[in-house]
């Protein structure tokens, strides 16, 4: 006999109801991609980019649904060695140093083992040189004893310019060179890398390493070398990898002007500008002409507050429907207190739950992500660009530039006449708010104080919520002994991860300015 | 640039576009713009390697998603040229009477090519020739540059002999070239023949040729080397050679059975089966048991009754919110006899350009492709398939896997309670339709014959390749 189906009233989700719990989610808009858990492993020389593509991939993963953590060796080192001296430490010859490094990476690797198993994680990214075949093998044991696919992601680089500059951008700044002045910190840094190169061994995909999986990232991105992509999320990785690029930009994003259904406190809809919005257009106008930026591309949705906009600012640009504001389905065009009075249970339930919460006939912010992500793809090939969009669809964009989780996602501060500059930077995102000085209302709703999120009521394995990419959870040095468990705090597990909202931190890097939290709290 | 007004903005009547009102000025399409000078794709590689292969498929969706592409296959000049085949010996490196003609062959296609992309608005073209010397590729890359095109190089590399004799059985035994000799004749002489070109083989080089823009596909797709990709239809094109596999698989397509709605003729809503589409849901059970089918995978939208449908398989399914149907905006649950009441407009508007015509607050066919295309990337990565889902997504779908237009698209007939079976086959799809034998409404629309002069009468959309 089929099962009978309801309408789980979040989500608005058809689940079979036989069972006592909620059939477990496998596909909400995407499908189950990962079985077996898969751990990328990075290679290469140091100052060739690893981190910086750890982080920003593990970004991606996170955003797109897929609960993703870096392990970051080096991190383990300097929790093991507290103090850094010179690149003494990295010389191939230098006994003590080499156990100790070796025991970091097992550490690392335990931590991985219990992130894929224990804590829900789909994909971890092993971050460390790996530039050894023996390396390289022990992790493919691991993974083999533990039924983890290995993905490796190689960086080979011998542009002396591109690495000076990698090492002024996040070497020179990190916690190893505190107190050296930048020359110091460059010189002892390349001596570093010499350590390496002699045992370097590439991966080689004529021979050695011909069944391996993997992607071979060559000279930041001009060439790539594919070999054996197994599935679904790998061919992800790799699109997205080829698909990022370090040139210097920027990225401006800001909504509509203000529209005549915002003056009346009315969702959605497809109104025409106020008079103050289209002030703001002038004044947006004004301000992109003194940013005097190279090639701006200029995007709006395909919804005539956005379009109108753009109008003003006399260049070309591009509409995207995928651009368009939140499907508030039934509720198009009423005001929240219409939405109060005529569906009180779906006024209740958005504010359970702002992320999944789907409206009858409409969208929720998980099918928003889904639907905005071929938008961050191209954003990533491009240089400079401007999004002229909308409150819920912005906030989505910014949660991915800036790592915020699907939890945080709706309550993102996206205010009218603002606009919001980000500057990618070392590992990250600068964030600057302009607001162009032209009243208009204010859209935004606060989460409310007196909603109980209950716990883990849906489940959020497989499916696509932005997750805030993890703290390194690394409390306690583990070289003394590594047969017993390491002793640390437990971190949150996956479903608390996104109804909690973490402090985003930086890994660790004295001297970075994280202005993530500017202006959006 | 400032000094000018801002200009009023009118919605298109058909696609619901809000444009400048005096002109289309520089408003690109509803998508990001692929490319602003055209892009001549060159395919390199030994015969039998799977070059025109690669080559319709990658112009088949390329089309798909609205980027008018076309193939130039030189085989076809030469064989337009030569009108008999003899034997290997016309590819011969010491034929100089056979390379004049190979010459002037792959020059007219060219000529075509620079028709096609500069006159006719055409946005890719497909040069699918062997390539294989240095020489050859220059003089295409020289020919690109004077014309303003992009080139970008598809090499395959195989020597795998299995795939090759694969290849040779598949394709060539069959091509007008062999139609006057058996198999082993044939297979000796196409082999003499690729035999020909090996000595002259010039692979796209890692230092040679490290300024060009291409793919190396090595060993049917377990390698790629990618060079130089500059820009996003580059990127796509990429992307979509390294997700397609040639593993024969079988795809099943078939809509949710018949739903309440469907019995009172109204379009779109989220209701459950009727009685009849309970019965072909459970037949449909018994359909695919009957299929035998490893590993197969079921997929279905979030609406009610695809997923009902689903429900009497008793096998896992995924919910693709990319696979509901086309959304009909205000006009959703009414009945088309409403519609032609209280929107007669629309209506009509319509029924002028199917395809493109966005129901208002809703979707167009158009829009559909787009929400679908994630949906088909996977589908190509996967095997084998079961797709649950509805008329207007199927008719995506088909149109895709049969190479129809946009204006064949709105009007293939995609009943209910009927499965369609498509397997990749040579250079299409073989389409085996399997009606499960339960009645159902028919919720088809036949393209209007009113007004529409000259247009060629509508064919069924059981053709195979």
């Amino acid at each position: 006999m089929p099962r009978e189906l309801t309408q789980n009233r979040i989500q608005k989700i058809w689940i079979p109801t036989k069972d006592d719990k909620p059939a477990p989610r496998r596909a909400t808009g995407a499908p189950h991609f990962v079985n077996p858990p898969t751990v990328i492993v990075m290679v290469g020389l140091p100052a060739r980019g690893k981190t910086y593509m750890s982080k920003k991939l593990t970004r991606y993963l996170n955003w797109i649904g897929m609960p993703t953590k870096v392990f970051n060796v080096g991190e383990y080192r300097r929790e093991a060695v507290k103090n850094y001296s010179s690149y003494d430490f990295f010389k191939p010859d230098n006994e003590c140093a080499v156990k100790i490094r070796q025991q970091c990476a097992l550490a690392a690797l335990r931590d991985v083992k219990s992130y894929l198993k224990d804590e829900g994680g789909q994909v971890a990214v092993f971050d460390a040189t790996n530039t050894t075949r023996e390396r390289r093998e022990m992790i493919l044991k691991f993974g083999a004893e533990n039924s983890f696919k290995i993905f490796f992601i190689e960086s080979v680089c011998d542009d002396p310019s591109v690495i000076a500059s990698n090492i002024m951008e996040v070497k020179v700044s990190c916690p190893d060179y505190k107190d050296c002045n930048k020359t110091d910190a460059m010189l002892d840094f390349q001596r570093r890398i010499e350590c390496y190169k002699t045992s370097y061994q590439p991966l080689d995909p004529d021979q050695h390493d011909r069944d391996l999986s993997f992607i071979k990232v060559i000279d930041v991105g001009r060439r790539y070398l594919v070999n054996r992509i197994q599935d679904h999320i790998q061919s992800k990785i790799v699109y997205y990898l080829m698909n990022i690029h370090v040139q210097p930009r920027t990225i401006y994003l800001c909504r509509h002007g203000e529209s005549s259904d915002n003056l009346e406190g009315r969702l959605g809809g497809d109104a025409g500008l106020s008079a103050r919005g289209k002030q703001f257009s002038a004044a947006l106008a004004r301000f992109v002409e003194e940013q005097q930026l190279e090639d701006l591309k200029v995007w709006t949705s395909q919804l005539c507050r956005s379009i109108q906009t753009a109008e003003h600012l006399g260049v070309p640009y591009e509409q995207w429907k995928a651009l368009n504001e939140i499907d508030a389905g039934v509720c198009e065009e009423m005001t929240y207190d219409e939405v109060k009075e005529k569906f009180p249970d779906e006024f209740a339930l958005r504010d359970e739950d702002k992320f999944y919460y789907r409206y009858p006939a409409g969208e929720s912010y998980q099918d928003l992500v889904q639907r905005v992500e071929p938008v961050i793809m191209e954003l990533e090939r491009q240089e400079n660009v401007l999004v002229v969009c909308h409150q819920a669809v912005m906030r989505c964009l910014l949660a991915y530039f800036l790592d915020k989780s699907a939890d945080e996602m709706p309550y993102l501060k996206c205010p009218l006449h603002t606009v919001l500059k980000l500057t990618p930077v070392a590992y990250g995102c600068k964030v600057e708010s302009i607001s162009l000085n032209v009243e208009a209302v204010n859209t935004h709703r606060e989460r409310p104080e007196e909603v109980k999120r209950g716990p883990g009521t849906l489940i959020r394995r497989n499916s696509v919520t932005p997750l805030t990419s993890p703290e390194s959870n690394i409390k306690k040095p583990r070289i003394d002994d590594l047969d017993e468990p390491p002793i640390q705090e437990v971190p949150p597990s996956v479903a608390s991860l996104a109804l909690c909202s973490p402090s985003h931190l930086p890994l660790a890097l004295a001297g970075q300015h994280w202005l993530g939290k500017v202006c959006l709290t | 640039m400032l000094d000018s007004s801002p200009r009023e903005l009118t919605q298109n009547p058909l696609r619901k576009i809000w444009m400048p009102a005096c002109r289309n000025g520089h408003i690109a399409q509803r998508r990001v713009c692929m490319t602003n000078c055209p892009t001549l794709i060159v395919t390199v590689g030994l015969p039998a390697r799977g070059k025109t292969y690669i080559s319709k498929k990658l112009t088949r969706y390329l089309n798909w998603i609205g980027v008018p592409t076309k193939e130039f296959n030189v085989g076809q000049y030469r064989r337009e040229c030569l009108k008999i085949y003899k034997s290997f010996e016309f590819f011969r490196p010491d034929n100089e009477e056979g390379l004049k003609i190979r010459r002037q062959c792959a020059l007219a296609a060219l000529n075509d090519v620079r028709q096609y992309l500069s006159v006719e608005g055409g946005q890719v073209a497909v040069f699918d020739a062997t390539n294989t010397t240095r020489e050859r590729r220059s003089t295409i890359v020289k020919f690109a540059e004077q014309n303003g095109f992009k080139v970008f190089f598809v090499e395959s590399v195989c020597e795998d002999a299995d795939v090759i004799a694969q290849n040779i059985v598949q394709v060539k035994l069959g091509s007008p070239d062999y139609i006057h000799c058996n198999t082993e004749e044939a297979i000796e002489d196409f082999m003499k023949r690729i035999k020909c070109y090996e000595s002259s083989y010039q692979t796209l080089d890692e230092v040679l040729d490290r300024d060009l823009s291409y793919i190396k596909i090595m060993d049917v797709g377990r390698r790629y080397l990618v060079n130089r990709v500059l820009d996003h239809i580059q990127s796509r094109i990429v992307y979509y050679l390294m997700n397609i596999h040639i593993t024969p698989r079988s795809i099943y397509l078939c809509r949710h059975g018949e739903s309440d709605l469907n019995t009172k003729g109204r379009i779109g809503g989220d209701s459950g089966l009727s009685a009849r589409g309970k019965e072909f849901a459970k037949r449909l059970g018994k359909f695919i048991q009957d299929q035998n089918i490893t590993d197969l995978k079921v997929w279905t939208s979030q609406m009610k009754r695809t997923i009902q449908t689903a429900e009497c398989l008793e096998v896992p399914y995924e919910q693709w919110k990319s696979l509901n149907e086309i959304d009909a905006g205000v006009c959703e649950e009414m009945m088309y006899e409403e519609i032609q009441e209280h929107y007669p407009l629309e209506f009509a508007l319509r029924d002028q350009d199917k395809y493109r015509y966005r129901y208002p607050k809703g979707e167009s066919y158009e829009d559909l492709v787009q929400r679908l295309e994630p949906v088909m990337m996977e589908l190509e990565r996967q095997e084998n398939v079961l797709v649950i889902c509805h008329q207007a997504v199927m008719r995506c779908f088909l149109a895709y896997f049969l190479d129809k237009t946009a204006e064949e698209l709105p009007y293939l007939k995609c009943p209910l309670h009927t499965v369609l079976k498509l397997t990749p086959m040579a250079y299409g799809c073989k389409v085996e339709s399997v009606y499960l034998g339960v009645d159902s409404v028919n919720t088809h629309r036949d393209r209007p014959e009113v007004g529409i002069p000259g247009r060629p009468p509508y064919l069924p959309c059981f053709t195979s390749l």
